[in-house]
């Protein structure tokens, strides 16, 4: 939407609620799936990819996975799977379901409401998978694991970056997000819209205590 | 947009358990009628949901599926979040594998509810649900 200050100078070019309307229609209609073949032939192959991943995942493990720190030093947590939910998203824009869990410091803060700023300690796992193509029922399933982002508070040590050590680390390998610690720029670009909110998106629902 | 809980998705009414004490198993959303879905499960539960990919949980696993109503995202045009929960179901595996309780909980606050027909089949459809990878 044009800023208040260029529409004083252009006036003309202000967006009407119906044409703003029109946008958002445009923007939320899911896009037309491909022809029917290739969207049968594109589903059964993603399919095949998750139902391997899956076999893997579940095989015992001789040991853990080695997962190396973000190249901003933030480290990799195992533990992040037995974190508890605080909401979750349906990413219909990127066709990806995402689970959002918080650590005990994190729950404590949303018992308390003491969640702007959230306290040091706190950290949340956002972990993202692609959504499968939905059942004969309609149902959209969890496809494969992209990828799980972790956001760390520590207002000192990570006060260059909003207070936060950001991570991503990607596919069933893990593998760190960076090529370089300049990765984090893009995190922080991305949730500077959300700066009031200490820069977290997510508005978690509380009760897990 | 000012800082706050979303308080509409709490989990309000009479509840045996609480799900949001549990960790995810997985998750899933029916956009016939707009909701998410999230499977949680107990300890014992979840040992089992993550290392096989059988339905027979051991005595003791507690499984439970919170459904809300899907929302807007005020934060992030193009994603949905959970806004009220339309039911809770949960199921208890007591003893052998096949012998479990089926409870389901509707509507503001969350009440229990008769079960209208076949609660054995949602009880295995809930229980033949495959573990999101989480590595």
């Amino acid at each position: 939407m044009p800023l208040p200050s260029y529409l004083k100078v252009h006036p003309g070019a202000a967006v009407s609620p119906s044409g703003l309307a029109v946008l958002r229609t445009y923007l939320t209609t899911p896009v037309p799936p491909p022809a029917a073949q290739v969207a049968a032939s594109n589903a059964s192959t993603a399919a095949a990819a998750a139902d391997l991943e899956f076999t893997d995942w579940i095989k015992p493990k001789t040991s853990p996975l080695t997962v190396q720190p973000e190249f901003n030093g933030v480290p990799f947590t195992d533990d992040y799977k037995n974190w508890r939910p605080i909401s979750s998203t349906d990413r219909f824009d990127n066709h990806t379901m995402r689970e959002i869990l918080g650590n005990d410091i994190a729950l404590q803060a949303i018992a308390e409401n003491h969640i702007n700023p959230w306290p040091d300690g706190a950290a949340f796992a956002k972990v993202a998978w692609a959504q499968a193509a939905p059942d004969a029922d309609g149902m959209v399933k969890t496809g494969k694991f992209i990828q799980v982002e972790l956001m760390i508070k520590d207002a000192k040590k990570y006060a260059s970056t909003d207070g936060w050590g950001w991570g991503r680390w990607r596919g069933d390998d893990l593998k760190p997000y960076g090529k370089s610690a300049v990765f984090q720029n893009e995190c922080t670009g991305c949730h500077e819209p959300v700066c009031k909110n200490d820069f977290v998106y997510t508005m978690p629902f509380s009760g897990q205590r | 947009m000012a800082t706050r809980l979303n308080e509409d998705a709490a989990l309000v009414g009479d509840l045996p358990s609480n799900p949001l004490k549990e960790k995810v198993i997985t998750s899933w959303f029916d956009r016939k009628i707009g909701t998410m879905s999230t499977l949680y499960g107990n300890d014992a539960a979840i040992q089992h949901a993550r290392n096989a990919a059988t339905a027979d949980y051991p005595d003791g696993s507690v499984l439970s599926l919170v459904t809300w109503k899907e929302q807007e995202d005020p934060r992030w045009f193009g994603g949905k979040i959970p806004q009220k929960p339309t039911s809770v179901e949960i199921v208890t595996v007591h003893g052998t594998p096949d012998h479990y309780v089926y409870q389901r909980f509707e509507s503001s606050p969350l009440k229990k509810v008769d079960e209208r027909s076949a609660p054995y089949d949602r009880a295995a459809y809930l229980l033949n649900q495959r573990a999101a990878v989480m590595p």
